[in-house]
């Protein structure tokens, strides 16, 4: 169960035996894990630092702030398996251990919202949307006919793949990384 | 960094997307309310983003739904169902059952008011369904 003043920022398998949720609280993020099996809690860490959106992928989790120090976004990134070793899925007690953090600046004039779609953070304003890379913090800009409503993006070791709705269309895309 | 886009009819409804494994391959579902009684699910493979046929649905539903805002896709023996959240906050959970001629239905519940649903797991569908759902507070 969460405090009343946190905001859950990702929840997703981790393994075959456990959930991850990552959840923000005033001046920090918590992260849990919880076995699927009973639904006890497993592990928790906590981390300093101000986060609006989390995702997880490879194994890394990227916290970003994209709203506080606009228009440039903070990533930071953590390493979930640091013993791949452990009996139950790579947990540990150990401390999560940072890869450090990047500060990346998005071409938006102002914020509208940002849609996590691992391992992108893609923000939106007006017609304008720009789609960053947290593992390797390259971003992309593009233009749409009209200003966009809505994002839903699915992300998997396969496809990330982003619908964007606005007035009089709606358009999917595959994001990908150019090969070369 | 690029986009490829993904063949897909006009529409003026939202479109939610979900991944799900369908004979040890992901394929990637993207939902979309249809009518208040219906359901499209169009299923599209991962590396050709062809449109899959056998695997694309067209759902009728028993209960009025008004929007869809998330939704989590769920195969077992390549039957393959959604479980859906509306912009209006209220959270369904379904079953899906396919008669014998091959037509598709869902029998959708409200559950419970959410303040905004931000994540659903579905753990060992179709033994246990629709086990984990977190809100913003």
């Amino acid at each position: 169960m969460l405090e009343s003043n946190t905001k859950l920022l990702h929840l997703g398998n981790f393994g075959d035996k456990h959930v991850l949720s990552v959840s923000s609280h005033q001046d920090h993020v918590k992260v849990r894990t919880y076995l699927t099996s009973n639904g006890i809690q497993s592990n928790e860490w906590s981390v300093k630092l101000k986060a609006e959106y989390a995702t997880v992928f490879d194994g890394i989790l990227y916290l970003t702030d994209p709203v506080s120090i606009f228009p440039t976004v903070s990533i930071s990134s953590y390493d979930l398996n640091p013993n791949k070793n452990d009996e139950e899925d790579g947990l540990s007690n150990e401390v999560l251990q940072s890869l450090g953090t990047k500060q990346i600046k998005i071409a938006l004039d102002k914020l509208k919202f940002c849609e996590a779609v691992a391992p992108y953070l893609i923000c939106t304003y007006g017609k304008k949307v720009s789609i960053v890379h947290l593992g390797n913090a390259n971003v992309m800009e593009t233009n749409f006919e009209n200003e966009v409503d809505e994002i839903s993006g699915t992300s998997s070791h396969n496809l990330s793949a982003a619908a964007f709705k606005g007035s009089g269309f709606v358009k999917i895309y595959k994001i990908s990384q150019k090969q070369g | 960094m690029e986009l490829i886009p993904i063949p897909y009819p006009a529409t003026s409804y939202f479109v939610t997307l979900s991944q799900a494994i369908v004979d040890e391959n992901f394929v990637l579902f993207v939902t979309r309310l249809e009518t208040a009684h219906s359901i499209q699910m169009d299923a599209f493979s991962t590396d050709k983003l062809e449109k899959i046929e056998r695997l694309s649905l067209h759902v009728t539903a028993k209960m009025l739904i008004s929007s869809l805002a998330l939704t989590k896709t769920f195969c077992h023996a390549a039957q393959c169902g959604v479980i859906g959240f509306t912009k209006d906050e209220l959270f369904f959970g379904s079953k899906l059952d396919i008669d014998s001629q091959g037509n598709a239905q869902i029998t959708w519940t409200r559950q419970e008011s959410l303040a905004s649903t931000l994540a659903v797991e579905t753990v060992d569908y179709p033994r246990l369904a629709l086990v984990l759902f977190y809100s913003v507070h």
